[in-house]
């Protein structure tokens, strides 16, 4: 009997050193929770086997007798290590057990070394005193699969003692992430279909759902505090710089955040079995990768951004700033509302200035919220009227949500500024770009602010008729998942080309939905001129038209088409136009 | 594409020879993701076809599979072969971005999300309660990806109300949505609710609620009522802040018209700004007038705030011409007494006052000219500081031919043009007001012509016109002329010519000295949306000269009455243009076109001044037969005809294209076409009977049909489009339909019935 109480003990014991305690290392580094793991371990139960040398004989009271267990491998398949113990003793003092380097290894044959004593108290409980010691211990390591939620490479050094009981283990103790660490986390994709009808549409019950009441609210401060839950147990999880964590935040299209960074992070797991952690992981560097169809942008984290645990894993709140480097001249920033580019500053306004988008990525790092701002770097030195109208712009920007958004689509999407157009005041139905960093990632925004840009055509068309039913072809696009055309729709915020359909106004204008009705294709209204600038500033312009009524008198009715070439100088004064011409010559 | 193909088989052949497939290249346990099968199971009493339904259901899947030819993805298997380039921008770049792709490898692909997707997607149209489920299937080193979708069916809408609430917003809303387009018996649709949204949202907007948002309405869908149906309940959102439930007020104006960044920021408390009729203007140089902005700005302080005047008031604005850029923001004015006030402001930045231009052109006409211009454009852009332009333009060109009979017809012009164009209705001794989206433009116009026919005479051309031109939304323009001068001056006839008018008199025609007394009216009509499936394009015209003159000088007999001792043209003119283009699947494009013309000249005119005349036959018009070739009538011109005659014109024309449009690869597209048509003349004149209109002048009709070949290189589309005539009006009755006589083998018919019309842009 006693043999057998012993042996079935021992194979608890076996079992709690080979799985519970990788298990919950597992756990630990990879912000699992401890439950779910256990889960793992109990389905896992059945690929454990041991086995004893020798009869054990009868304990005496001051017996030590050995056990010794067989070569077993076991994998525990989710996490994809491998490990193995082979011939290790468990000494039988009684009534106690003692672990004497007891030694599991890994497939690299790094080990975890465990030492101690198990003393068994009323029935089935025993009590646990165990050091344990992982050199380069590995833990995890996934190849990407499908539908893998996290994968990579990650090894555990350190120290730490194993108290409580079998069924409650209370571990302390400092365990670091290896060097070699490199773990990615794929946050769960979100789902755009339901979410856009999550906005407009709530499916209800009436005989289970009371319809609201409408009152009117002031808007409160939605911050919600988080509760400190009591910790069970003295373990840190240290992470320092040479460990790189990967985020992806956006599966749909690769998004991902890659931090490097120091952390000394509390674990431990709440009555549930719900691991919790706490404490600051210090970024020191990092990039945020922009995946966005053939879109490839990088984003610089700064030092001074963190991820904070404050309890469940899933609510860690990012506080991070990510630099992206625009390299363009700040013409198209401004250049629109400077009436005349002065000589003493005409060089510099097309010289390219390093602008920094910078991202700020704040809130639950399973949801968080981005936004933008656009600076002009402190070294560069400009001609100080241009300095000022720069940052009187940036300024003016930052006020502007929605112009930010704007200008940090061009920045990124086309590598300029989109300059700001008259057309951009035009109220429409929506909310506009203001309201574009909901997706939670780069690319998310890129997104919606692409589809902002296909809605932008239809601004100043002031009928409803249009806007409905263009919103039905942006929806229904959405809806099945259909990405819009960067090429078609960047075309519509170049500049340089512009239409103009109809009889003539004696104006120059941008015409939207001439443009519009150019990429689409129906052209088959008469008298359309096409316009594209050779030069940026519109001095040279080929053209070409089409007119149906002639305005010449004897040919009859008659089209002609052509193509030509347009040279325009703009001037207040006499003396601007015919300096323009000495500097030509001068050229 | 016929390049890829072959190069693609090519590479196929490759692979198969070498053995070497793509499989040695892919990261270990990764495979190439080879597409999705979708698998449709409909319930009793789902309509919907499946093969509609998978169409659509298709778009949601993700991501796009390499391209497989003979089941091998050549692509990728390039990419790997040519590798990853060293320095961006050199050949191994080149390559690699046009030749090959990445591998869409089986990491990739998440069955469970994209199942999701489409179950939404079957929500969103109202399929309620489907399923789909997904799963992969792996096949040697592909993975394909399956989709079972078990379809139930559609949902109607039983009824629609509205939660109740006191607010004037949400009795404003649930007035609007009465007849919109939820409605119960419709099928239910997400898109519905959401163009519902929107349509309630831009409405309110004129309604004072500037800070609403579509958003901020959501609808309640009950679908558990059973019979599958839903019941819909539109509500606020609670959590809608305060401020987008209240209307708001203007309470001030505020224009800044010589604003720049240049400059420290205007404060927007505005000192120092002038008020005009409740508007506060800075204008610290003085360039505008006041009264140019009382007109743009469709608003005043006090008035309740509307989207429709932000929006008319920026574009009319914008439109002027005059201004580089307006930007235009509202606030909330922050008042103790009454917080729902909204201040406007305008920063203005004008455009240069001035402009030269030089501008060169070539071109080629219908009527079988090619010519070249070169003009010197001067424009001012704020004449009497009320955004007036002033532009005069000089110019001179040429044009010549290339067809034999008009070999020595080539044609000079000099001229000079000057233009006034005021931002409003200028007429005289009368006052107008007006709010409409784009500012109304009157012109005064007035130019002189030195025309030159070699070979033949010159002919001076005096015009002055004075023109009214306006928009009131962006979908109809109108345009009225009460006055539309022209005189027509001929002389130095070339002894050549004198001659020729000796033995053949009817050739004077060509050299009347005429005055038009014109004014004229045109309308136009297009679909606003562009990407309306349908799309139609309407333009009426009535053209009149000489009416008045006519009733007081009596005239009776062509040329007989004269004004400033010239002969007056009389006749009424009606046109129609009517287009219609209608978007089919797959790219493919219906384009039509139907012009009817009808001119009437009468008592002082027995012909409509050949400015003014109907041709046929061209790149754009009827394209189995070139210009000047056909018509009027049962009549064949001449090559003397063409050579003489300034042009082969009617009174009358009935004109209709049909057109397929079909994409073939990248810019190049491709078309088929059917045209009929003709002219006629009112007299017998010019070219007798035979193109004369008659009862019986449908049997006159000429038909032609082809195919042509577009390339679109963007700012320019080159066509060409290779017609056949059909039918031949001026062969004898009966003879008429040449189909039979279609011989392409015969090098005479070819040379006589191939005709090439190579033109810029297209045709309609």
């Amino acid at each position: 009997m006693a043999n057998e109480k012993i042996l079935k003990n021992a194979d608890r014991i076996v079992r709690f050193i080979c799985l519970t305690i990788p298990l919950l290392l597992i756990a630990v580094c990879c912000f699992l929770s401890a439950s779910h793991a256990e889960q793992i371990l109990s389905t896992a139960g059945s690929f454990v086997r041991l086995s004893v040398t020798d009869t054990i004989p009868n304990p005496g009271n001051n017996s030590t007798d050995t056990v010794q267990t067989d070569t077993t491998r076991y994998s525990i398949a989710p996490f994809g290590t491998t490990y193995t113990y082979s011939k290790q003793n468990i000494v039988m003092a009684y009534p106690d057990i003692l672990l004497d380097d007891f030694t599991i290894h890994d497939s690299l044959n790094n080990s975890l070394v465990a030492n101690g004593r198990i003393h068994p108290g009323k029935s089935n409980i025993f009590n646990l005193a165990i050091d344990m010691e992982a050199k380069n211990f590995s833990i995890i390591n996934v190849s990407r699969v499908i539908n893998n939620q996290l994968y990579g490479q990650a090894a555990i050094n350190g120290n730490f003692r194993v108290t409580g009981t079998l069924d409650t283990p209370q571990i302390a103790g400092n365990i670091y992430l290896s060097k070699q660490s490199s773990l990615t986390l794929i946050l769960p994709e979100k789902n755009q279909d339901m979410n856009a009808s999550n906005s407009a549409v709530v499916f209800i019950d009436r005989d289970t759902f009371n319809l609201p009441v409408r009152k009117i609210t002031l808007q409160q401060d939605t911050l919600t505090l988080i509760k400190q839950q009591t910790l069970r147990s003295n373990l840190f999880l240290n992470v320092d710089t040479n460990s790189v964590i990967n985020i992806i935040s956006d599966p749909s299209t690769g998004d991902e955040l890659k931090v490097k960074g120091n952390a000394k992070l509390n674990v431990g797991l709440d009555s549930a079995k719900q691991l919790l952690l706490t404490g600051a992981y210090n970024l020191t560097g990092g990039i945020y990768q922009l995946n966005y169809q053939f879109f490839r942008k990088q984003f610089i984290v700064n030092e001074g951004s963190a991820i904070t645990f404050n309890g469940k894993p899933d609510d860690a709140q990012i506080n991070i700033r990510a630099i992206y480097i625009a390299d363009t001249p700040p013409k198209e920033l401004i250049g629109n509302e400077i009436r005349t580019i002065e000589p003493q500053f005409s060089h510099s306004i097309n010289q390219p200035i390093p602008f920094q988008v910078i991202l700020y990525m704040k809130g639950s790092i399973r949801q968080p919220q981005i936004s933008f701002d656009i600076q002009m770097p402190e070294s560069i030195q400009l001609n100080n009227q241009l300095q000022l109208a720069v940052e009187h712009k940036l300024s003016q920007l930052r006020s502007d949500v929605a112009a930010t958004n704007k200008q940090v689509f061009g920045l990124l999407v086309m590598g300029r500024f989109v300059g700001e157009q008259s057309v951009d005041f035009f109220k429409g139905s929506g909310s506009g770009f203001d309201n574009l960093a909901s997706g939670g990632s780069v690319s998310g925004f890129l997104l919606s602010a692409l589809d902002e840009v296909a809605s932008e055509v239809f601004k100043g068309i002031n009928t409803d008729l249009t806007l409905n039913s263009y919103r039905d072809f942006a929806i229904s696009d959405a809806a099945q998942g259909n990405q819009p055309d960067v090429d078609l729709l960047t075309s519509f915020l170049n500049n340089r080309l512009s239409v103009s359909v109809g009889r003539n106004f004696g104006i120059e204008r941008q015409d939207g939905s001439a443009k519009a009705a150019k990429q689409k294709g129906s052209r088959f209204l008469p008298d359309v001129t096409l316009n594209y600038k050779l030069s940026e500033d519109g001095k040279y312009i080929i053209h070409s038209y089409k007119k149906d009524q002639l305005e010449s008198i004897l040919d009859g009715y008659s089209t002609e088409s052509g193509l030509g070439l347009i040279i325009t100088r703009n001037y207040d004064k006499l003396k601007q136009l015919f300096s323009w011409v000495k500097n030509n010559n001068n050229n | 594409m016929r390049n890829h193909f072959i190069y693609g088989i090519l590479i196929s052949i490759t692979i198969t020879i070498t053995g070497c497939s793509v499989q040695r290249f892919l990261p270990k346990g990764e495979r190439i993701y080879k597409g999705a099968t979708i698998k449709i199971e409909k319930r009793p009493g789902v309509k919907y076809s499946s093969h509609a339904l998978k169409r659509e259901l298709k778009l949601a899947v993700k991501p796009t599979a390499n391209k497989f030819l003979f089941g091998q993805p050549y692509k990728v298997w390039l990419w790997y072969v040519i590798g990853s380039p060293k320095k961006t921008g050199g050949i191994k770049t080149f390559f690699r971005k046009k030749l090959c792709e990445p591998p869409v490898l089986s990491s990739k692909v998440n069955t469970a999300v994209i199942a999701k997707n489409m179950q939404s997607f079957l929500e969103n149209k109202g399929y309620f309660h489907s399923q789909v489920s997904g799963d992969t299937v792996n096949e040697s080193y592909f993975t394909s990806a399956i989709y079972k979708v078990d379809v139930y069916p559609r949902y109607k809408i039983k009824s629609v109300e509205w939660l109740s609430d006191s607010s004037t917003l949400a009795n404003e809303l649930k007035e609007k949505q009465r007849n919109g387009i939820l409605k119960a018996g419709n099928n239910y649709r997400l898109s519905d609710v959401e163009a519902e949204r929107d349509r309630l949202d831009a409405y309110i907007k004129t309604k004072g609620y500037y800070y609403f948002n579509a958003d901020y309405i959501v609808a309640y869908v009950d679908s558990t009522v059973g019979n599958n149906q839903v019941d819909i309940i539109l509500g606020l959102k609670n959590d809608m802040p305060d401020k987008s439930m209240h209307a708001y007020t203007i309470n001030r104006v505020g224009i800044f018209p010589d604003y720049t960044l240049l400059l420290p920021q205007p404060d927007t408390s505005i000192t120092g700004a002038t008020s005009v009729d409740g508007l506060m203007i800075r204008d610290t140089i003085h360039q505008f007038k006041t009264a140019l902005f009382k007109k743009m700005i469709t608003y005043r302080p006090g008035q309740i705030y509307s989207s429709t005047d932000q929006n008319n008031t920026l574009n009319r604005l914008i439109n002027l011409g005059t201004f580089k850029f307006v930007k235009n923001t509202f606030e909330v004015a922050g008042l103790s007494d009454d917080p729902y006030r909204l201040n406007a402001f305008y920063y203005i930045t004008p455009a240069q006052k001035k402009s030269l231009q030089l501008q060169l052109n070539g071109f080629s006409k219908e009527n079988k000219f090619l010519g070249t211009q070169l003009s010197l454009n001067w424009k001012n852009r704020n004449v009497f500081k009320g955004a007036e332009q002033l532009a005069v333009k000089l110019y001179g060109g040429f044009e010549i031919s290339f067809a034999d009979s008009l070999q020595s017809a080539k044609i000079f012009r000099v001229g000079v043009e000057g233009s006034l164009n005021f931002p409003k209705f200028k007429i005289p001794f009368l006052r107008y007001k007006e709010n409409m989206l784009y500012p109304p433009r009157t012109r005064l116009l007035a130019g002189y012509e030195i025309f030159r026919k070699q070979d033949f005479y010159t002919k001076n051309i005096y015009r002055l016109q004075y023109e009214f031109n306006w928009k009131v939304n962006p979908n109809t323009e109108h345009t009225l002329s009460p006055i539309a001068l022209t005189y027509i001056h001929s002389g130095n006839l070339t002894d050549m010519f004198s001659k020729q008018t000796n033995i053949d008199p009817v050739l004077l025609t060509n050299v009347y000295n005429e005055i038009i007394l014109g004014s004229y009216y045109s309308y136009t009509y297009n679909t606003a949306n562009p990407f309306a499936k349908n799309q139609w394009y309407v333009s009426g015209s009535i053209d009149m000269s000489g009416n008045i003159a006519g009733l007081i000088s009596g005239a009776k007999q062509p040329r007989q009455k004269k004004v400033f001792n010239t002969p007056f043209a009389q006749f009424s003119k009606f046109d129609v243009d009517l287009r219609y283009q209608k978007t089919l699947p797959n790219k493919f494009d219906w384009v039509n076109r139907v012009q009817l013309g009808i001119g009437i000249p009468y008592n002082n005119s027995n012909m409509l001044p050949f400015s003014k005349q109907y041709v046929i036959g061209g790149s754009s018009s009827l394209r189995g037969f070139t210009s000047r070739q056909l018509g009027p009538g049962a009549y064949q011109p001449t090559l003397y005809d063409q050579r003489y005659f300034q042009a082969i014109g009617g009174d009358y024309k009935f004109l209709f294209n049909s057109e397929l449009r079909m994409p073939v690869f990248g810019k190049l597209s491709s078309a088929v076409f059917v045209d009929v048509g003709n002219i006629w003349t009112k007299d017998t004149m010019l070219f007798g009977r035979a193109g004369q209109l008659k009862k019986d002048s449908y049997k006159e009709l000429a038909v032609a049909t082809g195919a042509g070949l577009r390339f679109d290189a963007s700012i320019l589309l080159i066509r060409v489009d290779l017609g056949i005539p059909l039918r031949k009006p001026y062969l004898p009755e009966g003879q008429r339909w040449v189909i039979d006589k279609i011989a392409p083998g015969d090098g005479q018919w070819r040379k006589q019935n191939l005709i090439i019309n190579i033109a810029l842009g297209y045709p309609f």
